[in-house]
């Protein structure tokens, strides 16, 4: 079986753009406003939310069958949290000081609609590979989001990318200040915005 | 979907716990080392950060043997508490001991030829645990430098107490006024009083922040009374 074939990729590659889940379904938009301040800790919290979405996925899809109606959701919530607390002890075992700046919003991933929305839409009547890889595809394509509103604030935040100052020092010398306008939550909301209407606008047109 | 009797419902749940428990708790033993090591880092940075030195993890080590003369645990009259070291004292444990049975750490330092103290506190904010450090210069008096961490305070409002621009103020604040009277840092709102050597301005928006720091500084040095009318240079 090739996974890579158009019908197994479909999983994986819709929700990048045509239903991503943050502008196409308005998901997850917390956390997008929380932690896209800079750059690195978005990344992380973007590979974070992969992590755990695609193996979420997974785990459900492999015991959907075995998994009683009644408590369905109960036991979703067990798996997603359990793979939470995982994450959040390998980042503060590995990357201690981006595991301080997400603080709290690791931890609340548990309750990121994104993640359970994708097992009960997707892993709970599916197989496992291609759950994995609705799961993968879901939090890249969060992920997406994240690092494009992150790269935006950073940029004209705080002059930099990853921590690297990028704006030449000319233009501060000319009077350019970096916008603190942009650090503040509402900017992200904003800019996720904007992204929203950029792809429906695009959307329209390519129907 | 098939229907399942009670007593599967009651077998599935009690192995799925049990499964993720064994997972869990394999997680954070094979990680537990790694992790207080982290800590560790952190807490000497802190501390030097105390004194304005700030440091990337790697470097930690050599940065603090090269500024931190030697850690001490001294009781409430100033004498040294033998086969205790400081890095091992719980700072919420010994808070709710009475004052002459508590064990303080310190530590002391040199940098650029001149010898300060660093002084670990801890208290309460408003959602959580704060602490932090305070450095103090060799007249056991004047303050040199803080740092505040905290757990959970609101961001933008109580959290504040971890950047710069908040700790800047405690520079050159005085414990004692000039009777020698311990009168510690107050934090006040801004505006609420005349700018003077044992206040800083409080967060806006943060208040029982503020209130929990000037607490925990107040009630977390005062202890150390005996031991600075011992050490300090005139």
């Amino acid at each position: 079986m090739n996974i890579f074939s158009s019908k197994q990729a479909k999983p994986l590659l819709n929700p990048l753009l045509k239903d991503n889940p943050v502008t196409a379904q308005v998901l997850g938009i917390c956390s997008a406003l929380a932690v896209t301040v800079k750059l690195e800790p978005a990344l992380v919290m973007a590979l974070s939310v992969t992590a755990v979405c695609g193996f979420s996925n997974l785990i459900i899809a492999l015991i959907r069958n075995l998994i009683p109606n009644s408590i369905r959701i109960i036991v979703q919530l067990v798996v997603i949290a359990a793979l939470v607390i995982i994450v959040d002890q390998i980042l503060k075992a590995f990357a201690y000081e981006v595991s301080k700046q997400l603080s709290v919003y690791v931890g609340l991933i548990i309750t990121n609609c994104i993640i359970m929305g994708r097992l009960e839409a997707f892993a709970m009547a599916n197989k496992p590979i291609p759950s994995l890889l609705d799961g993968f595809g879901n939090g890249l394509g969060y992920g997406l989001i994240l690092a494009l509103v992150a790269f935006v604030r950073e940029l004209f935040g705080s002059g930099s990318i990853l921590g690297w100052k990028v704006m030449p020092g000319g233009f501060y010398e000319l009077g350019y200040q970096n916008n603190s306008l942009v650090i503040l939550p509402p900017m992200a909301l904003i800019i996720v915005g904007v992204i929203i209407w950029v792809q429906k606008a695009h959307t329209k047109e390519a129907k | 979907m098939k229907n399942f009797s009670n007593l599967y419902i009651f077998g599935f749940s009690s192995a799925l716990v049990l499964l993720v428990a064994a997972a869990l708790s394999f997680t954070s033993l094979s990680l537990s080392d790694r992790q207080s090591a982290n800590v560790e880092i952190e807490r000497k940075q802190n501390i030097l950060s105390a004194l304005g030195v700030e440091s990337e993890a790697q470097e930690v080590e050599t940065k603090y043997e090269q500024y931190i003369r030697r850690g001490v645990v001294i009781k409430a009259d100033g004498s040294e508490a033998n086969g205790e070291s400081p890095e091992k004292i719980d700072l919420k444990k010994e808070s709710l001991k009475p004052v002459a049975e508590r064990l303080l750490p310190l530590y002391t330092a040199e940098k650029e030829g001149k010898s300060y103290i660093v002084i670990p506190v801890r208290g309460t904010g408003l959602w959580g645990p704060i602490w932090g450090n305070v450095a103090l210069e060799d007249d056991m008096n004047t303050i040199y430098g803080v740092t505040f961490d905290h757990k959970g305070e609101t961001p933008g409002l109580g959290a504040e107490i971890n950047t710069p621009a908040f700790q800047q103020q405690f520079r050159n604040k005085k414990l004692f006024d000039a009777s020698n009277r311990f009168l510690s840092v107050a934090v006040e709102k801004p505006g609420s009083y005349t700018p003077n050597d044992h206040t800083v301005d409080a967060i806006s928006g943060g208040t029982l922040t503020s209130k929990g720091l000037q607490t925990m500084l107040k009630t977390g040095i005062e202890p150390y009374q005996t031991y600075f009318s011992q050490h300090k240079s005139n």
